[in-house]
């Protein structure tokens, strides 16, 4: 869609072209430009390796309550029941769970023994 | 020499050194293009840098349909057209590219010998008074040597649209000339 006059238009807007070039310096600071913001990506946002290991980490931390809150207080019922003819009572088959109950039952009759010397001081 | 491609493919492979050949490559024509279109030497500077960086972030996404250079482009003159509808003022007068205050940081290198200084300065007055739409396609097409082709990738319109608006564009500056009194234009 080129006219007559566009050769001599085209001749004139080519005469006042001025070469233009990128200051001296100028790829120089646009890299710094790039490894600032790379590295500030890197600081700020968490890696993919960092990621999956805080994961793992707080998996096991997980596992780890969930084990001692399952192991704790079967190592404990021997403590609570006490020795003697308690222990005895406890051996056999079924000792686990008489001595909890025993357990349980001692203290439920220590907490009404304290709450009736708390309670009641007459 | 590593094509465009083969210098993309290791940025992205996480080598950012070979980035800096990519800038080195196409420093001139994208700061050019931003001096061209802002005529301020510190903002082309800034534009030309965020262009730059833009197509570092913008890397990891691009898909080759165009030419490296092409989309670089196109991120370049989305800056300008930011920056020109920004510091749109009425009544300000644009400044000539070659004013001494935009030598200061920026190469500007004369060619000497087609046209006399009166009037090369008349042709860029009158060429920089042309509606923005038109003084793009003008920029692209003689000053960045850009193809029909590209101009209507940067610009992101159908090539008749470029087709359409240089037509246009030719024949408001020729009758702009005229009336200034340049060359006696047909």
């Amino acid at each position: 869609m080129k006219e007559p006059g566009d050769k001599w238009l085209e001749k004139y807007l080519e005469g006042a072209r001025v070469e233009v070039r990128a200051p001296h310096g100028f790829t120089q600071r646009v890299m710094e430009a790039v490894h600032r913001e790379s590295l500030a990506i890197r600081t700020t946002r968490p890696t993919v390796s960092r990621m999956y290991r805080s994961l793992g980490l707080s998996f096991m931390l997980a596992a780890a309550v969930l084990a001692a809150s399952l192991l704790v207080p079967h190592g404990a019922y021997p403590t609570l029941i006490g020795s003697g003819a308690d222990a005895a009572l406890g051996a056999g088959p079924s000792a686990t769970v008489q001595n909890a109950l025993l357990g349980a039952g001692r203290a439920v009759q220590g907490a009404l023994g304290e709450a009736h010397i708390g309670g009641n001081q007459e | 020499m590593e094509t465009d491609d083969e210098l993309i493919e290791r940025v992205r492979g996480g080598e950012t050194r070979f980035f800096t050949e990519l800038v080195r490559r196409y420093q001139d024509p994208v700061y050019s293009m931003a001096m061209r279109f802002v005529r301020r030497a510190g903002d082309a500077e800034d534009l030309a840098q965020e262009s730059f960086l833009h197509a570092y972030r913008g890397l990891a996404g691009f898909k080759g349909d165009a030419r490296f250079s092409t989309w670089l482009y196109r991120i370049t003159w989305n800056l300008c057209a930011d920056w020109l509808r920004k510091n749109k003022k009425p009544g300000r007068a644009p400044m000539a590219i070659d004013d001494a205050a935009d030598l200061a940081d920026g190469r500007v290198g004369q060619e000497e010998g087609l046209l006399a200084a009166e009037e090369k300065q008349k042709v860029r007055q009158e060429l920089n008074g042309l509606e923005q739409k038109y003084r793009v396609v003008l920029i692209l097409l003689y000053y960045q040597k850009l193809s029909y082709d590209q101009i209507a990738a940067v610009l992101e319109v159908p090539m008749k649209t470029v087709e359409t608006r240089l037509y246009r564009a030719r024949k408001l500056l020729k009758e702009r000339l005229k009336r200034a009194g340049v060359g006696g234009g047909v």
